[in-house]
């Protein structure tokens, strides 16, 4: 990197020039206060920033006021052409960096372009003056090394902080022989893990032996169990032999008894035809006895004698029964009939108040013909019809009394009317007429008045009042007053009249009042006057009318009562003639008449009666001997065709009964004979089966049967054992055996069977568990769950391993970049310093060397080493300078910045000087800026592009060269 | 048509832990374990509802060693009612499970067929047409011999052949290299698909005739990303077609998180939300920071990365779908920063300068260590790059903080 020019806008003294320079060394000339230092420090200003305003540094503001600031144009080898401008802006100023390709940048792309150095840096190594060439002396070892990093003490300290940071971290994440670090931590459990996974698959590793061992337990359960199936079938064989064994003894005895029973005979079916034939005889014997019984029953009936003869003569009593019947009836309806007559006979007579032989037998001859009946009819109508007659008479008389007395009464109550009022009456037609003309005036006069008296003033007052209102709101006062006159006016006009018209106009409605309430009154009056008089005329007339009519009645009256008395005495005597004292009331005389016809009636029908009553009677008194002489016994009229009923019955009975045992007598007598023969053939039947059983009697018969039965019993029990012997295959082996044998066989094979049982029950638990087992580890996920644990360890082991591994590569590279410039390019730095001094100082000096402390020492070509201290001012400077530009040189490939120096080879001797700048000669991969204020050292720079820098204040910055 | 279908799967690695899990909860660990057999349970049903012909297995179905009962007892399970629907399987072991293990086999049903250690043929008649297919399972452990020789060459034109060879292409030395064959060996067989198994990335080596690899059906850890699956193969006349089935119950991915514009804490936890939204299902993810600019250094500098882990996995907390995310990381800022200084480039630079040795000798004290060299596997080139990345990132943080 290379300056190329420096263009300052305002910058302490300079304002407004621009400074072109070389390539390679560049003298800047200039007398005492021309600016040469401002310079400098404009480039380091516009590099790395204005100074804050705080700092001892110098910010070099344009005293002019101009504009604060300036370019550096560089050319860089990887940037290539480039202005940086730096201007007032914050405190370091505001910077934008031009790239070539017209790219622009800020602090950063400064930053970057100037390889991250920041001016202390800088300063350290390409940036000095005489002054700090003094400082020399205390530099040492660490300081150089800074001074080599170029980055400051702060650099250094943040790497070695680092370094111990992550140091300690990876001590935190692992330690060789450590517990607590992570990493060690995880190992541990790592390994835990690893303990456990492997019990873990242990476990699983007994899947396959215990599925193995299942199976083989299985085939091992499968012949346990053939075998317990053949025990058991031996067990059934040896407990069907125990069965079997006291079959056999039981067939050796019936074998024995068999032998006993061989030549039992007994006819076939023997027992049921002998027990058929007994039973038939027995019945056959007792049907015989029953025939012979009855026949000497029925003979023994026979014996007794009846009479049939008189069985006729009863049956000829017997069908006249009805005519009997019929005459006792009669008798009794007429005895009846007697009695009732003889009663109405005597009530007729109580009625007729008879009392008394005679007067019976007079009224029973009595005349009570039709004619005689129609006589007294007669004589009862003639009394009836006066007795009407007068009775009619007598109730006008009353009715005419009566009316003739009310007329009479009215006659006298008629109300006379007074004088007055008939005085009044005859004055009323004039007053009428009078009040009729007041009626007349009146109404005249009041309809003239009426019309206008109210209507003017009214008018005259609404008008008023309207224009007062319309004066008021107008305030007009002129129409107010018009208003309030109108008014006035109106008032007036009010109370105004016509008095004398209205004087005789009261006068007149006084006297109509007075007499047009009096009007209807007169009227009333007049007319009930008038009706007085009428009613008077006619009343007197009436009375007259009824006193003639009452006189005439009351003597048709009296000859009515007269022709009365001779009717009654007529009667009277009629009545006589009938035995009856005084006249009965006319009503009952008719009855009468009616009631004696009745009675004669009555005692009559009494006598007939009587006579039939005696010729029943005789006819029932000949029946009754009748029945006597039959029944050869006395018997009573009462109860007689009962007693004969009950008689014929009898005897009718026990004439049938002999009939019916002579039947049966006929029918008994060959049964006896077929019974008596039937007998005898089962005798003879019975007998040849007794023969055929050997046998005489029935008990015998018996005995020989049972024990033909109990021999084919045994005869059927022996083949039955037999098949049941035959039934069963037994092995010969076991035929002979007995029943102990068996059982020890049984026993033995009970033994058998619960050891392979035992042995069964252990397997299948076993096999139970396994399965179990088995199953658990099938759907255990402890195994899988441990293994994906283990690779997530395994992967967090690794993640802090990594961690682990940055920091352990940050501190190595840390260590080993300390390394490297403490063990490498120091040595390399220092060997290019003495290199330099070495020329610098004419071969007097040959090398520079550290020593134990860290601080420098330069060894003469004798050997001999002196501390830096020691050297004299100038072999000190030179030696300082020798060590900066084998720093620069260093770095160049890095860090290819100018090299500025302010004057620092004022102390060099003329052979030095030259040989230093022969030096600089040689190192044409550095740009050079040198400033000084000696003219000797611009004549020295031959090939320096030399600028005077007293010349641009006069010529105000187009200063070029 | 005389088509056949079927199922071609492989590296099952049923019930294997997987690796590389931190800080993980139990239960969320369980589910993630439950993972290959759900991944397998979508295998056996969708070959039960799609009924195909046959399901082909080649090789790690289990996880080595450590399988554990309840995988063989899952495949089992699997097994039967892949015979319930009577559809069966093919079965070449692999390295993982080879023959001469000592593990406990389970008894599988008729309908599975097992090849041994020899190559062999097994035919079966399918849709009116002879279906020939050829394979063997590995011996033992290492199967190093080019097994592709014994395969026989496939001579009847009117049938269908199909191999199933569990190993690697010669000469790809990324993986353990097992029954190497290479394409044009394939090739020459003249089979109608070859079925391969054991590199768990999914892979077409061949259009036509079809050389597969499925990869595995669940992703298992970091570097086995995205969706994992098996193929429908449908063989007819004319030629072959491969559907992919998705199995994952979950899946493992990175996503890179821009931090462009991310000036506070939950501006970052925003980005990150609205990276983790690409994935809208159960998934482990590696978030990876960039665009990283000054303020978003300045942000990321103000504590560790653990720190802004716990922060986010607090933030994604239990959302549905199950989201867990394994790791951050940030990638260096796009400009180099200011903040160091030429000494910490120059310590930077030394870490640059080291080879794979020099790490090596550097972290031999963790690393070479007696006791851990049996949990800690040998450190990738990319683990060393993240490491460097770690380191460079983590010196920034304590040398700004110390500032």
């Amino acid at each position: 990197m290379k300056i190329e020019k420096l263009v300052i806008y305002s910058f302490g003294k300079h304002e407004n020039i621009s400074i072109q320079l070389g390539s390679h060394v560049n003298v800047l000339y200039g007398l005492n206060e021309a600016g040469k230092t401002t310079i400098q420090q404009f480039i380091l200003h516009i590099l790395f920033g204005f100074p804050a305003r705080n700092s001892s540094l110098l910010r070099y503001e344009p005293k002019s006021g101009g504009k604060y600031g300036g370019q550096v144009h560089i050319q860089d080898s990887q940037f290539g052409k480039c202005t940086i401008e730096r201007v007032q802006g914050k405190s370091a100023g505001e910077v934008t960096v031009y790239f070539e390709d017209g790219k622009q940048g800020g602090e950063e792309a400064l930053q970057r372009l100037l390889r991250e150095y920041d001016r202390a840096a800088f300063e350290s190594i390409f940036s000095f003056s005489l002054l700090q060439l003094q400082g020399f002396e205390k530099m040492d070892e660490e300081e150089l090394s800074r001074t080599l990093l170029a980055s400051g003490t702060t650099g250094v300290d943040s790497l070695l902080e680092v370094e111990k940071r992550m140091e300690k971290e990876m001590g935190e994440l692992f330690k060789r022989s450590g517990r607590i670090p992570l990493m060690n931590v995880k190992m541990q459990e790592l390994r835990e893990l690893e303990i456990e996974l492997k019990v873990e698959e242990e476990r699983v590793a007994a899947y396959a032996p215990s599925i193995g061992r299942i199976r083989k337990i299985a085939e091992m359960l499968a012949t346990l169990r053939a075998q317990e199936k053949k025990c058991r079938e031996q067990l059934q064989t040896y407990s069907l032999l125990q069965q079997l064994l006291p079959l056999s003894r039981q067939k050796e005895q019936l074998e024995a008894r068999l032998s006993q029973l061989k030549d039992v005979r007994f006819p076939s079916d023997g027992i049921r035809r002998f027990e058929s034939l007994t039973g038939k005889l027995t019945e056959a014997e007792a049907a015989k006895k029953r025939v012979v019984h009855e026949m000497t029953e029925v003979e023994a009936l026979l014996q007794r004698h009846e009479q049939p003869e008189k069985l006729m003569e009863m049956e000829l009593l017997l069908a006249k029964e009805s005519e009997w019947h019929r005459w006792r009836a009669a008798l009794v309806t007429a005895t009846d009939e007697w009695q009732r007559l003889d009663g109405l006979e005597r009530r007729h007579m109580d009625r007729l108040g008879v009392k008394g032989e005679e007067a019976e037998a007079v009224l029973l001859a009595a005349d009570v013909s039709i004619r005689k009946e129609e006589e007294m009819h007669e004589l009862l109508r003639d009394m009836e019809e006066l007795s009407r007659e007068i009775s009619f008479a007598e109730s006008q008389k009353g009715r005419v009394e009566k009316e003739w007395e009310e007329t009479r009464a009215k006659l006298q109550a008629l109300e006379v009317p007074s004088t007055e009022d008939e005085e009044s009456v005859r004055e009323w037609p004039k007053i009428k007429q009078k009040l009729a003309e007041a009626k007349a005036f009146v109404s005249l006069g009041e309809r003239r008045t009426n019309r206008h008296t109210q209507a003017l003033p009214l008018g005259l007052f609404l008008l008023a009042l309207v224009c007062v209102i319309f004066g008021l709101v107008q305030q007009q006062w002129v129409v107010v007053l018009v208003g309030v006159v109108i008014g006035v006016g109106g008032g007036w006009m009010y109370p105004k009249k016509d008095d004398k018209h209205h004087a005789s106009l009261r006068e007149m409605r006084q006297f109509i009042a007075d007499y047009e309430s009096k009007e209807l009154e007169m009227e009333r009056l007049t007319f009930h006057l008038e009706n007085y008089r009428h009613e008077r005329e006619r009343l007197e007339e009436a009375e007259h009318t009824w006193e003639s009519r009452y006189e005439k009645l009351v003597e048709e009256l009296d000859e009515l009562v007269s022709r009365e008395v001779r009717a009654e005495g007529a009667f009277d005597l009629f009545m006589q003639q009938y035995g009856f004292d005084g006249l009965p009331s006319p009503g009952i005389v008719p009855e009468l008449f009616r009631i004696i016809r009745d009675m004669q009636e009555v005692a009559r029908e009494k006598e007939a009666v009587a006579e039939q009553q005696k010729i029943f009677e005789a006819h029932l008194a000949r029946r009754v001997s009748a029945v006597k002489n039959v029944l050869d016994q006395h018997v009573a009229s009462e109860g007689l065709y009962e007693l004969l009923r009950r008689k014929y019955s009898q005897l009718k009975e026990a004439v049938e009964q002999n009939k019916v045992l002579q039947a049966r007598k006929a029918q008994l007598e060959p049964l006896l004979e077929e019974k008596i023969v039937l007998v005898e053939a089962y005798e003879k039947g019975v007998s040849a089966l007794l023969a055929e059983a050997a046998v005489e009697t029935e008990e015998a018969f018996y005995t020989a049967y049972d024990r033909y039965q109990e021999m084919s019993r045994l005869q059927e029990q022996v083949a039955q054992i037999e098949k049941q012997l035959s039934a069963n295959q037994i092995s010969d082996e076991l035929k002979g055996a007995t029943e102990n044998e068996l059982e020890q066989r049984v026993k033995a094979v009970e033994t058998e069977m619960s050891a392979i049982d035992q042995q069964m029950t252990s397997l299948i638990h076993e096999k139970a568990s396994l399965e179990n087992k088995t199953e658990q580890l099938l759907t255990d996920e402890t195994h899988g769950d441990k293994l994906q644990l283990l690779a997530m360890k395994k992967a967090e082991l690794a993640a802090l391993a990594q961690k682990w591994s940055s920091r352990k590569a940050i501190a190595e590279a840390i260590r080993r970049t300390m390394f490297e410039l403490k063990e490498k390019k120091l040595p390399k730095v220092l060997d290019r310093a003495a290199d330099l001094f070495h020329q610098l100082t004419e071969e007097k000096y040959e090398a520079l060397a550290l020593s134990e402390k860290g601080t420098f020492l330069a060894i003469t070509s004798t050997g001999r080493r002196y501390p830096i201290a020691e050297l004299s001012q100038a072999t000190k400077e030179q030696a300082y300078i020798s060590l900066r530009l084998a720093l620069a040189e260093s770095v160049l490939l890095s860090a290819p910045f100018p090299i500025i120096m302010d004057d620092p080879f004022v102390h060099f001797d003329e052979r030095r000087l030259s040989r230093m700048i022969k030096i600089l000669g040689t190192l044409t991969k550095h740009q050079f800026i040198y400033f000084t204020c000696h003219q000797k050292m611009k004549e020295q720079w031959t090939d320096a592009t030399v600028i005077n820098v007293s010349d641009m204040g006069s010529e105000q910055g187009a200063f070029t060269l | 048509m005389s088509s056949i279908r079927f199922i071609h799967a492989a590296d099952l690695h049923l019930d294997s832990p997987f690796k590389g899990m931190t800080g993980l909860p139990l239960e969320q660990l369980n589910r993630l374990r439950a993972s290959t057999f759900t991944a397998f349970e979508n295998l056996i049903d969708h070959a039960c509802e799609a009924s195909v012909d046959f399901v082909l297995f080649v090789g790690d179905i289990y996880d080595g060693e450590d399988r554990s009962l309840r995988a063989q007892l899952k495949f089992q399970e699997g097994m039967e009612k892949l015979a319930a629907a009577n559809i069966p399987a093919f079965i070449s072991y692999g390295n993982h499970d080879h023959l001469n293990g000592t593990w406990t086999r389970f008894e599988l049903p008729s309908n599975v067929y097992v090849f041994d250690s020899d190559v062999s043929e097994a035919k079966l008649h399918v849709g009116g047409k002879d279906v020939f297919i050829y394979g063997f399972s590995y011996k033992e452990r290492h199967v190093r011999e080019a097994m592709i020789d014994r395969y026989p060459t496939a001579d009847k034109e009117e049938a269908y052949h199909i191999g199933m060879l569990h190993g690697s292409l010669a000469g790809d030395g990324s993986h353990a290299v097992y029954a190497p064959f290479t394409k044009r060996e394939l090739l020459a067989k003249r089979y109608d698909y070859w079925a391969l198994g054991h590199i768990h990335l999914r892979q077409i080596l061949h259009e036509d005739p079809p050389i597969v690899y499925p990869g595995n059906i669940q992703g298992r850890h970091r570097l086995e990303s995205g969706v994992k699956g098996f193929y429908e193969v449908e063989l007819t006349e004319v030629g072959a077609s491969l559907v992919f089935i998705d199995t994952s119950a979950l899946i493992f991915d990175h996503l890179d998180v821009s931090c462009v514009g991310v000036h506070h804490a939950n501006e970052w936890l925003a980005a990150c939300q609205e990276a983790l939204r690409q994935i809208d299902r159960p998934c482990v993810v590696d978030l990876v920071m960039g665009d990283i600019d000054e303020d978003a250094f300045e942000l990321f500098s103000q504590t560790s990365a653990d720190e802004w882990l716990e922060v986010l996995r607090e933030v994604v907390g239990e959302s549905e779908p199950f989201r867990w995310i394994q790791s951050i990381s940030f990638q260096q800022p796009v400009e180099q920063n200011s903040e160091s200084g030429v000494l910490v480039q120059s310590v930077l630079h030394e870490m640059d300068d080291w080879t794979d040795t020099d790490w090596k000798d550097v972290l031999k004290e963790v690393y070479q260590h007696a006791r851990t060299v049996k949990y800690l596997d040998v450190l990738t080139e990319e683990e060393l790059t993240e490491i460097q990345e770690d380191a460079t990132r983590i010196l920034r943080a304590e040398l700004s903080r110390l500032k």
